[in-house]
């Protein structure tokens, strides 16, 4: 879920290519996400991100400068976004930069950053519970739909329901713990 | 408090919300913030399940271990450059680390089998060029100057060429102009290099011309008059003997006026621009469509788009524009159709693309031009991200190469 970003930090500035590999598999649906939402374009999307997560292991001795290395990738993806579309001169307003204010930089934030968390939720889920969860939560289908739609019966959907916010909660719990000790794992392999 | 402004606190809190985990605390904070209208509509956007379900798909199309394989492969690739940029390595030795990457990266792309087994093979038959050229005589007469090496070609009352191992040579016959100075009807000669091939050819002057694939270059039997005039089309490099005798190089866009000089001339007619490169000596450029003549000095290329009407002229190494006659393809900061315009005369292949993103990409590198295509192409596929498959055209049965995305 989230990084302990020091250690990370730390040992990416060693050259430690698992501290790289975590940072990567953590960011890159998300930037890769958000680069979309400019781009609009899978492989250009792709290759923005690509070239940031370059630039990151090309510049991690100063990276402790960076205060914020979170805002600092989704800032770096949204100008490499721009001089993409720059060079490909689409037709986008030439004030492009102005456009997206720092209300609309958040938002995209905002909402790659949730869809991330839920998606990641969702994936950990067992199936069982997931497809009730999804009904539930994220559909707001109430108990009976659900329960005719899946030809279980109320109870098993109010279970599998709690059962699946449980297991969320448990993760919100344990997310930064379980991220502690892969960390020193990883340094020690 | 500053905390709750973050974008990362606030989708924290949607995704509690989502997922119905929110303690009462955040979800009054939430609520605060949902008092915005924007906000609230946000907050309705995003958990949307279609809006979800797409965010799904999108990430499963983002090939995440390839992107991730692709970036410690350029993190490998940088560290080997820095070793070799110690060593301040020449051209040739450029070469030979490519050659390296290549043998050492060959198993890290992967290609479908079938397209892999195809291109293959097409590769095996696909020819680097070689020295063939014909000539035509001024009467007519076609010679197949690669079924005729080291012959007296042609004799006349002017000139005997000889083809020699170093191209065609020109001997002028009687030393001086004939007695009467009747100025006679000059001769003209063609030589042709199709595509694939290259020729040098020494003129009666003992001006050296090296002609690249697919290239004519016209010139008399003998330079009398007041100029020395040649046409061409196509690229040329001109070691032009020294004289009081201007020698101008004519050709579509733009005409060159040397008195004796190495230079340089690109002038194909599907090419967008004319260029020349400028290694020793001085020359003029003229043209019809730019009212301005210009003059070049060493070290200095001159392009003129077709469209445009006025010379570009940039100080460049010159060793990029004429490493093709030593036999090398040398790119500095290239684009990839232009390199592959160069690369498909001298195969004789088509070229495709699959997008036009890919002909912007650009490279820098030193290629041998008797290798294989395959020995370019990996190169390309190696550095980036593109990929490539030849395939036979059974219209025209010529091989074409198709670049895509990898």
């Amino acid at each position: 879920m989230s990084l302990n970003f020091e250690n990370v930090i730390l040992n990416l500035k060693k050259g430690d290519p698992n501290a790289f590999k975590q940072l990567f598999d953590s960011f890159y649906e998300k930037l890769y996400a958000f680069s979309f939402n400019y781009v609009k374009d899978e492989y250009a999307a792709e290759e923005v991100v690509e070239n940031t997560m370059l630039m990151v292991w090309e510049k991690r001795q100063n990276l402790d400068a960076i205060k914020d290395l979170k805002s600092y990738l989704y800032k770096s993806v949204r100008n490499a976004s721009f001089d993409y579309l720059k060079k490909k001169k689409k037709v986008v307003s030439l004030d492009i930069e102005s456009h997206d204010s720092l209300f609309n930089f958040e938002q995209h934030i905002i909402q790659e950053e949730t869809h991330k968390l839920l998606i990641d939720a969702l994936n950990s889920l067992p199936k069982k519970c997931r497809k009730v969860f999804e009904m539930c939560c994220i559909e707001g289908l109430k108990y009976k739909e659900v329960a005719d739609d899946l030809q279980i019966s109320i109870n098993t959907v109010k279970s599998q329901r709690s059962r699946a916010i449980e297991l969320l909660k448990e993760q919100l719990k344990e997310s930064h713990f379980y991220l502690f000790i892969l960390n020193h794992f990883l340094i020690k392999d | 408090m500053s905390k709750k402004q973050t974008p990362y606190h606030i989708s924290r809190l949607i995704y509690k919300s989502v997922t119905q985990t929110i303690s009462k605390n955040e979800k009054d904070e939430l609520l605060k913030w949902m008092e915005i209208e924007s906000n609230r509509r946000f907050y309705h956007h995003i958990a949307q399940k279609s809006v979800i379900e797409k965010k799904k798909s999108l990430y499963k199309a983002t090939n995440k271990e390839i992107v991730y394989k692709r970036i410690v492969k350029q993190i490998e690739d940088k560290k080997h450059k820095k070793a070799v940029r110690l060593k301040r390595l020449n051209i040739l030795k450029y070469a030979a680390v490519f050659i390296i990457f290549l043998t050492a990266g060959t198993w890290v792309y992967n290609r479908s089998f079938n397209e892999t087994i195809i291109t293959e093979n097409a590769i095996k038959n696909i020819k680097p060029g070689y020295e063939k050229a014909t000539l035509v005589l001024s009467d007519g007469t076609t010679i197949d100057l690669e079924e005729h090496k080291n012959e007296l070609i042609a004799s006349s009352n002017t000139a005997e060429i000889q083809n020699t191992d170093k191209g065609l040579v020109y001997n002028i016959v009687g030393k001086k102009v004939p007695i009467n100075n009747i100025p006679q009807a000059l001769k003209y000669n063609t030589l042709r290099v199709p595509v694939g091939g290259m020729y040098q050819v020494t003129l009666p002057d003992g001006t050296k011309a090296w002609l690249n694939s697919a290239t004519s270059l016209k010139y008399p039997e003998r330079f009398d008059g007041e100029q020395r005039i040649v046409e061409l089309e196509g690229e040329a490099y001109f070691e032009v003997t020294k004289s009081l005798k201007e020698f101008i190089v004519k050709t579509n866009t733009a005409d060159i006026t040397v008195l004796g000089t190495q230079f340089n001339v690109s002038a194909y007619a599907n090419d967008s621009y004319f260029s020349s490169t400028l290694v020793e000596g001085m020359v003029r450029l003229s043209s019809e469509s730019s009212s301005n003549s210009v003059i070049l000095s060493p070290n200095q290329r001159a392009i003129l788009n077709h469209n445009d009407t006025t010379f570009n002229i940039s100080q460049v190494d010159t060793e990029i524009y004429t490493a093709w006659k030593e036999g090398k393809f040398y790119f500095e900061r290239e684009r990839l159709d232009n390199i592959l315009t160069r690369v498909s005369r001298w195969y004789n292949i088509d070229v495709v693309f699959e997008n036009d993103y890919l002909k912007d990409q650009t490279f820098t590198g030193v290629v041998l031009k008797n290798k294989t295509i395959d020995n370019l192409l990996d190169m390309i596929s190696k550095t980036t991200r593109i990929n490539y498959t030849i395939t036979k055209n059974k219209t025209n049965d010529k091989y074409e190469l198709k670049l895509t995305r990898d």
